[in-house]
């Protein structure tokens, strides 16, 4: 059984875009990444998944239960770290995490330490005191509480220190081996480093789910050459070649296909200097973003 | 549940003492200046008050009433503690539901497994026991106030009366704030409009006491369900406007409920 299975999920609000047709399936055990653009429909998503926001059309199940009719039920056994965090102002740092695990039932106190103590959280400090990276530890702390079997989290680095998302990330490696997690970011070098699987998320609506591995082993090599005193370039073209640029003594395309044939064709050309490379997962979007747009 | 409504009882604690104690405070000083109307006055005040235009006396809920009395006095100067009451009665209701929406806590509230039922009820029932602890705290001071300024001599079936009218009409403006909050969620958007339907309504009452060739009018405002001095002199609540303010109420609150439980919270 699927823990998130959503199927062609819409939810349309006022002039906002909300989301279309979105269908996922996170599996039990997985760290999915959710990645798009700001304002592509991620935390809209989520909000639907948590039932802030009602869909329009299409279903939405986690943990096999109906997101809209068994919404408390999901909650029980999920942690979500919002994108943004508000909490209130009024209450001491321990207070609201004590408040939190409250509504799981009896508070384990040394849960609480152990988190605590392990983003450095200093219980005594009141909330509006807080810097937005604390805010997000204690965003963190609060969703971990009860032992969550999924984790939801929006935009969860941002904030917070290097340091801190170095911290993030190694309690997400500890955390996956009994937890699911789906993890919305823009950045995709944070999904490069923990998750398993990616959709990419554009203007509401799905745009691929891909393997990590599948994605960072993708053929679409970048490739830069210069060649001086060129004006040669001029025309240039290659089966396989997009988005080629020339500017000057510069070249610059995307490549997929044959090396050989890349290779027959640049030994052509008298080049000072020539990079093939394998994009970053940025590149990669960058590239399908402009491609799909 | 019980976690949300100790919750918001706590949460809402200083504004409960803040408003208990100027209501409360209101009236006590109210009564310490009894003794003066009574103390053999150069001038009797039911003398002057006769010199004074009907409809002023009509407007301001003065008409009949013999200062000398105590009742009378304490009715006389009982709208304005209903008015205070009322304003906090709606704001409470407007806030405490909306203000999760506004600061954007129900992001966290939400999360949780808790119902949006759950949700509006412990929030209701918070707002329910601060009513009726501040009932009892008027009701307490009343007497207190009584005892010393009028030497014991109050009706204190009359006094518990016009307290139950305070906790209905209370429960109308809560319905009402419940009702606004579903839509205007912003703390600062809220308390403004709160205050403007508070002051609104007393202003209608004044122009319902003076206009009584309309009659129907008494029937929107809140304040005119239980006039002091009707109470005062029927005593007791007209049966009536009783149903007609918990009518208003329910129907406020379950219009609230209904469009919460569906509606998109935009945190």
């Amino acid at each position: 059984m699927p823990v998130i299975a959503t199927k062609d999920l819409t939810k349309s609000y006022g002039k906002a875009r909300g989301i279309v047709e979105v269908s996922l399936t996170v599996e039990a055990g997985e760290v999915y990444g959710f990645i798009g653009p700001n304002g592509a429909g991620k935390s809209t998503t989520i909000r639907t998944l948590l039932d802030f926001l009602h869909p329009t059309s299409g279903t939405a199940e986690i943990l096999g239960m109906d997101t809209v009719t068994r919404s408390a039920d999901i909650k029980r056994r999920l942690g979500y770290v919002p994108a943004e965090v508000n909490y209130y102002d009024d209450m001491k740092v321990g207070a609201l995490l004590d408040y939190s695990i409250r509504f799981y039932g009896k508070p384990d106190k040394n849960r609480i330490r152990e988190l605590g103590e392990w983003f450095d959280l200093d219980m005594s400090r009141k909330i509006e005191d807080l810097s937005t990276g604390n805010k997000k530890k204690v965003a963190i702390v609060q969703a971990l509480l009860h032992r969550p079997e999924l984790l939801i989290l929006d935009e969860p680095t941002n904030g917070l220190d290097p340091l801190m998302q170095n911290q993030l990330f190694d309690l997400l490696a500890e955390e996956k081996k009994r937890t699911t997690i789906f993890f919305s970011s823009h950045i995709l070098s944070e999904v490069q480093r923990i998750c398993d699987r990616v959709a990419i998320i554009k203007e509401g609506r799905i745009l691929r789910v891909e393997e990590i591995a599948h994605l960072k082993s993708r053929t679409h090599k970048h490739i830069r050459a210069i060649g001086p005193g060129m004006e040669g370039w001029k025309g240039f073209d290659l089966s396989g070649a997009s988005e080629i640029e020339i500017k000057g003594e510069h070249l610059s395309f995307w490549y997929t296909g044959p090396l050989q044939e890349l290779m027959r064709k640049m030994a052509g050309y008298p080049m000072e200097n020539v990079w093939i490379e394998d994009p970053s997962l940025e590149e990669i979007f960058l590239h399908d973003y402009r491609k799909e747009g | 549940m019980v976690l949300l409504y100790w919750r918001e009882l706590k949460a809402g604690s200083r504004s409960f003492i803040i408003w208990a104690v100027c209501l409360s405070g209101l009236m006590f000083l109210s009564l310490s200046m009894f003794p003066s109307f009574t103390s053999g006055q150069i001038i009797d005040i039911n003398d002057m008050l006769k010199g004074f235009p009907e409809n002023m006396l009509k407007g301001f809920g003065m008409l009949g009433l013999d200062l000398t009395k105590p009742m009378d006095y304490f009715v006389y100067i009982y709208p304005y503690v209903v008015l205070g009451a009322a304003i906090w009665g709606m704001l409470m209701g407007a806030t405490i539901l909306g203000k999760e929406e506004g600061e954007k806590t129900i992001e966290f509230l939400y999360a949780k497994p808790i119902t949006r039922n759950q949700i509006f009820l412990s929030k209701l029932c918070a707002v329910v026991s601060q009513i009726l602890l501040l009932a009892v705290i008027f009701y307490c001071v009343d007497v207190v106030a009584f005892a010393f300024f009028s030497g014991g001599a109050y009706d204190a079936g009359l006094l518990m009366l016009l307290t139950l009218a305070i906790v209905l009409i209370m429960m109308i403006f809560v319905g009402l704030g419940f009702l606004l909050s579903v839509f205007v969620v912003k703390p600062r958007k809220v308390m403004p409009i709160a205050l403007g339907v508070g002051l609104g309504f007393y202003m209608l009452s004044i122009v319902a006491n003076i206009k009584s060739e309309w009659p129907w009018l008494k029937y929107l405002i809140p304040y005119q369900y239980f006039d002091g001095i009707k109470i005062l002199r029927n005593g007791g609540l007209d049966a009536g406007f009783v149903a007609l303010a918990l009518g208003v109420s329910v129907v406020c609150l379950v219009a609230a409920w209904l469009i919460y439980r569906r509606k998109d919270i935009l945190a």
